[in-house]
């Protein structure tokens, strides 16, 4: 309202957004309200005031906004026309694209993502799918995580994976146009940011795991020659490092499904999901859907989800309260979505193992 | 997520950016405005419904051609008054035609929001305004709609229109000037509308 000091006519104060937020709340005139002795002190604005005020209120309607799942509904519904147009349109012709595609609007409609487990021999050092990847070069980063607990990384596009002890991620500097890939020796939990345009592919020694955007964890078992894929919801898409992407017809792993990688010569087997990871248990146990609640609660479940200490001041955050539904993005993109609904100069983002929410807060 | 703060340009930017959440943060923030706009072309939902989705999927599809935008809420008023005119029309559903304005087929009825009102001697006055506004033209009535319940921009207004920011100014000094003259008891309040 500090602006309305400069305003000339109605239009303006119709055109406010805190001007039609207050109409919109029943208080508009009401005495003692901090906006009408605000008013009364600028007399010269009452009548341009109340002109809106009036249009505004007899220029309703009494249908309600569409509810969550009516919203919900006509998202999907709109995503279903994109992936229909885009399987028998300009991609039709090319039938491995046709595939993924088939896999993206199948991962879209599943609301919540994938959760896979991806296990394989730790002694195994890259050689096998080396050759899609420099050895030796600036535009590869190599991070080993030498420390006893697991290590929070965020890529550049968004995604984060949670590195366990002993474990090395390489991953490039930046991601090419096409395509994100990373490989991996040990074991993460990786949560993929969105991207049909650009699967993330993490490889193995012996596999290859293909997303669009979801979650899904890759680790390492000892004595365990097999390799396990597990997926929590939606679908991920896996094939054999040695024939790689496209050589092969990649099998589609399932919700609730897992795929194994035995024997010699070594076959794929899928089957249900026998033990789920710690972090996918973890993430089933904890709802990010929030109706009008105090932010410290929100960060509370966030820390108790992903195991991370909070740095932020509650005095200032507990009267800030939101609604908001997270589902299987990133932390780093739950973080974003909490700091925007919070408000302006409001930020919240990822330090270390700590998550750090930073602003004004709320008086 | 009403409260976010980057604007509908920045996640635009970030939609031809291949972003899909920044795409859908764009449809939940415009698609109840959108299916409520729609609707006053045409009575048929589903109909409303398919053309809105159209007109998003559309944008998605075309996302990296898509010639510049300059205002995501107004390009997409446009492109579903524009497609649910024509659907309607081919469906043979089409809208009444005002008489002044062949093309405009906008069929709204206003109510009073009740809610908004604080004061009881307000309601008698205001239900008198309603009524009024009701019997303004269709043309008149769909900038008020535009620029009052959707709470758009004028330049916003004259690209969804496709007329000039001049031609929106004045429409909407028509309808108020129209309001103020039948309406002569709110002589006082009105003062200030030659500012408009």
């Amino acid at each position: 309202m500090k602006g309305w000091t400069q305003y000339t006519s109605a239009d303006e104060f119709a055109g406010d957004g805190t001007f039609r937020n207050w109409v919109a709340s029943g208080t508009y005139g009401q005495e003692g309200h901090p906006f009408t002795r605000f008013l009364a002190g600028h007399a010269h604005l009452i009548p341009l005031a109340d002109q809106a005020a009036d249009l505004l209120r007899v220029t309703a309607f009494p249908d309600k906004k569409l509810t969550d799942n009516e919203l919900k509904a006509q998202m999907d519904g709109t995503w279903e026309k994109i992936r229909l147009r885009e399987n028998t349109g300009s991609f039709s012709g090319n039938p491995q694209r046709r595939l993924w595609l088939r896999w993206a609007a199948a991962a879209v409609l599943a609301i919540a993502g994938g959760l896979a487990l991806l296990e394989y021999q730790k002694t195994t050092v890259l050689p096998g799918i080396s050759g899609n990847f420099p050895e030796h070069s600036d535009s590869w980063q190599v991070v080993t995580n030498q420390t006893d607990d697991v290590r929070p990384l965020s890529l550049s596009d968004g995604s984060m994976v949670w590195l366990e002890p002993g474990s090395e991620l390489r991953y490039p500097v930046a991601f090419e146009a096409e395509k994100r890939e990373v490989l991996l020796d040990g074991e993460a939990f990786f949560e993929v940011s969105k991207n049909a345009r650009r699967p993330f592919y993490v490889k193995t020694h012996n596999l290859i795991t293909r997303v669009v955007g979801t979650s899904f964890l890759v680790r390492t078992l000892e004595e365990n020659k097999s390799t396990l894929v597990q997926v929590r919801t939606g679908k991920v898409l896996v094939y054999r490092a040695e024939n790689g992407a496209g050589k092969e017809e990649p099998v589609a792993v399932e919700a609730n499904q897992q795929l194994r990688l035995s024997g010699d010569p070594a076959i794929l087997l899928t089957e249900p999901v026998s033990q789920p990871s710690v972090l996918s248990e973890r993430l089933d146990e904890h709802r990010f859907e929030f109706t009008d609640v105090p932010v410290p609660i929100v960060l509370n479940a966030l820390s108790a989800a992903y195991g991370l200490s909070l740095s932020y001041s509650e005095a200032d955050f507990r009267n800030c309260r939101i609604t908001t539904a997270l589902t299987d993005e990133p932390l780093t993109e739950k973080l974003n979505i909490l700091a925007e609904t919070i408000g302006a100069g409001t930020r919240a983002e990822l330090d270390g193992d700590r998550i750090r929410l930073t602003g004004a807060g709320c008086p | 997520m009403n409260d976010v703060t980057k604007s509908d340009e920045e996640l635009w930017q970030l939609t031809r950016e291949n972003h899909e959440s920044s795409f859908n943060q764009l449809m939940e923030r415009h698609l109840s405005s959108l299916l409520h706009y729609g609707g006053k072309f045409s009575e048929d939902y589903a109909l409303v419904q398919d053309c809105v989705q159209d007109v998003l999927a559309d944008l998605w599809l075309r996302r990296t051609r898509e010639a510049p935008i300059l205002s995501v809420r107004a390009y997409l008023f446009a492109a579903v008054r524009n497609r649910v005119c024509r659907e309607a029309k081919k469906a043979g559903r089409a809208g009444i035609l005002d008489e002044n304005d062949e093309y405009s087929s906008f069929e709204a009825v206003f109510s009073v929001e009740e809610s908004w009102i604080a004061d009881e001697s307000e309601h008698e006055r205001l239900h008198k305004l309603n009524h009024l506004v009701n019997r303004l033209p269709p043309r008149q009535k769909e900038i008020l709609y535009l620029r009052y319940y959707q709470g758009l921009e004028k330049n916003q207004i004259a690209e969804v229109l496709d007329i000039h920011y001049q031609s929106v100014s004045n429409l909407l000094h028509r309808a108020l000037t129209a309001l103020r003259k039948q309406f002569p008891v709110l002589l006082y309040v009105f003062l200030a509308w030659k500012y408009l």
